[in-house]
């Protein structure tokens, strides 16, 4: 039986002390982190509540055009924000596509962020698995691995990250609030995951009592509002992670793509953005040829990591799609089923 | 207070004389739409105990020990059973496959593991989260064997017979010459996942012991010939709950016994 301890600060810095200790860790609604302990993956000695914490629960719209949305706002309430559908509706689309309504009405925006990855060989205790014991080897390799990562993985570690919300936030240059023992920094969501390399285990950069505190969208971001999507192909239409997604946004002018904004889901250990695949649009009509061009270069390293070749063609065929919807417009209302790349004419059919 | 049984005479309700199509009210509809029908895991008689199995983390071996002091010394853990505690002999063999429909029984016969989480011992305590813990705290150890998955996995399994009698093999005509002269082949690979029913009640079994009686209560499409025979009940008498309260639902078969050992 693990037994842990459980408190629960009323500040801000009395929360990062008391999870700077070893084998301690944030609770905010729980939606994995209890899943984790209740299976035997994740053991805190120490939780830390941070759900009475003051003002994390705000969505702020500021004067020069960013946003700053505060760790402890819910998906749900975030999704069905009017103005923040309005400003950045591939996020809201990503944020539906994700779960299901019970959970996106606990979870939160930073447990979202640093929700752990749904391989089923971590989630088994009795599988091999390095990202929960260090060294101890890594069944997915030789077992079923159809849904793991074709870009950026080592031979330690094949996982994939599963957020949907994080994919549009990294085409973005959203950027975390991050209030730690040395005060308070900034990390661009891009940088925050880690890449499994020889020490899977550590899925992101915080430090012990790093405390994501807000999540801030620049004001460039605005500029993609009409023309983006967030589609996500998977094995189900409701209640199940991406084989693969993509986040586009692009502004165009006339015809052509003026920017171009690229970023990749459920192919690799964190949201994969697409940056040399989105400087070969600028300039240039999105037509057949140079999407595929485009795809091509986004999944240019990309490597299966088991029974997944597959993935790889997936991936570049939704990155067509998904620029493609992109460049016809955000539709006037959020899909009905979000992110569903099915839809046979973009925006029309039916409504949220 | 049994519904009535209005069958509707419309032509789309109309099905040859069966019940299919016709709106018809369950006896328990109304009790389960209030959410005020008992299901088997509903009962808690006084002085109840709890049972939860602790299962293999191999596909294919022996158990070759289980820490039961553990288990015993956690607070709240009244007995751990293993197969140790089988009296001998049981009245009737749980191997033996006596009618067609019947699965082979785990029921701690031996220390075989036969499948990825099969029950390998029970630990009975005084709360759900003690019967857990002594499960969790048994920390079996295996002699593992690599597991046999697959149809090419190993050689075929030919039984005496299937289904009620019929043989297991027929043979007829020339497959390989008619393949050979079609005039179109198809050569494909075709699998699906494992597919199981979720019924909305959960699988559970209340069993009560009064004096010499013990009721168990449990869904079961057909409770009859389910627990006396394989269980140790000689001369004890046994009630089972009314069948019509929990329904049918594929997984309820008798033959599929959740008797408690």
């Amino acid at each position: 039986m693990n037994n842990f301890d459980y408190v629960r600060p009323a500040t801000i810095p009395e929360a990062v002390a008391a999870a700077s200790e070893p084998g301690a860790a944030y609770l905010a609604a729980g939606t994995n982190l209890l899943d984790l302990m209740k299976g035997g993956i994740a053991g805190p000695t120490r939780l830390v509540d941070i759900t009475r914490l003051p003002g994390l629960d705000r969505i702020e719209y500021l004067a020069d055009g960013s946003a700053r949305i505060g760790a402890m706002v819910r998906n749900a309430d975030l999704a069905h924000d009017l103005d923040f559908i309005s400003s950045y509706p591939a996020i809201a689309e990503a944020l539906l596509s994700g779960a299901s309504a019970q959970l996106r009405n606990a979870a939160t925006v930073g447990g979202n962020l640093l929700q752990r990855t749904r391989c089923s060989y971590f989630y088994d205790v009795a599988s091999a698995c390095n990202k929960r014991e260090p060294g101890a080897g890594c069944s997915a390799r030789d077992g079923e691995n159809r849904l793991h990562a074709v870009l950026g993985w080592s031979d330690a570690c094949i996982a994939t990250h599963p957020s949907d919300f994080c994919v549009p936030l990294v085409a973005l240059d959203a950027v975390a609030e991050i209030e730690g023992r040395g005060g308070r920094r900034k990390i661009a969501v891009e940088e925050l995951h880690r890449l499994p390399g020889d020490s899977p285990e550590r899925d992101s950069v915080l430090e012990p009592g790093d405390l994501i505190v807000a999540l801030w969208l620049p004001a460039e971001a605005r500029s993609f509002a009409t023309h983006q999507r967030y589609l996500k192909v998977r094995e189900r239409t409701s209640y199940a992670f991406a084989v693969a997604s993509a986040a586009a946004a692009v502004r165009l002018e006339g015809g052509t793509i003026r920017d171009a904004r690229l970023a990749l889901g459920g192919v690799a250990a964190k949201p994969w953005r697409a940056r040399s695949a989105e400087r070969l649009l600028a300039g240039r009509n999105p037509d057949a040829t140079v999407l595929r061009a485009t795809a091509e270069e986004a999944l240019a390293e990309a490597k299966p990591s088991g029974d997944n070749q597959f993935k790889i063609e997936l991936a570049k065929r939704i990155i067509i799609r998904a620029l493609t919807l992109a460049a016809a417009g955000t539709p006037e209302r959020l899909p009905a089923l979000p992110a569903s790349p099915f839809s046979t004419i973009p925006g029309a059919l039916h409504g949220a | 207070m049994a519904p009535e049984l209005t069958l509707s005479q419309s032509p789309a309700h109309a099905r040859h004389g069966s019940n299919i199509g016709q709106p018809l009210t369950r006896r328990d509809g109304t009790l389960k739409v209030k959410g005020e029908a008992r299901y088997a895991a509903d009962n808690h008689p006084p002085g109840m105990l709890y049972a939860v199995m602790a299962v293999s983390s191999i596909a294919r071996g022996r158990v070759t020990s289980l820490n039961i002091a553990a288990a015993r010394s956690h607070q709240g853990v009244v007995d751990v059973m293993t197969p140790a505690h089988k009296p001998p002999p049981l009245a009737e063999d749980p191997d033996a496959k006596t009618n067609p429909f019947m699965f082979r029984l785990d029921l701690l016969q031996n220390d075989l593991v036969r499948y990825a989480n099969q029950p390998i011992a029970v630990v009975i305590a005084e709360t759900l989260e003690a019967a857990t813990e002594g499960a969790a705290l048994l920390s079996p150890q295996y002699d593992a064997e690599p597991a046999r998955v697959g149809l090419d996995a190993d050689e075929s399994f030919v039984p005496s017979a299937v289904g009620v009698g019929n043989p297991a093999v027929i043979q007829r005509g020339d497959v390989e010459a008619g393949l050979a002269k079609a005039s179109k082949r198809i050569d494909a690979t075709y699998e699906t996942p494992a597919q199981y029913h979720h019924a909305m009640e959960p699988h559970a079994i209340v069993a009560t012991w009064d004096g010499d009686m013990l009721s168990v209560d449990t869904p079961s499409q057909g409770p009859q010939p389910l627990p006396r025979r394989r269980l140790w009940l000689k001369g004890h008498d046994l009630r089972t709950a009314d069948p019509r309260h929990h329904g049918g639902a594929p997984g309820r078969q008798a033959g599929q016994a959740r008797a408690a050992p």
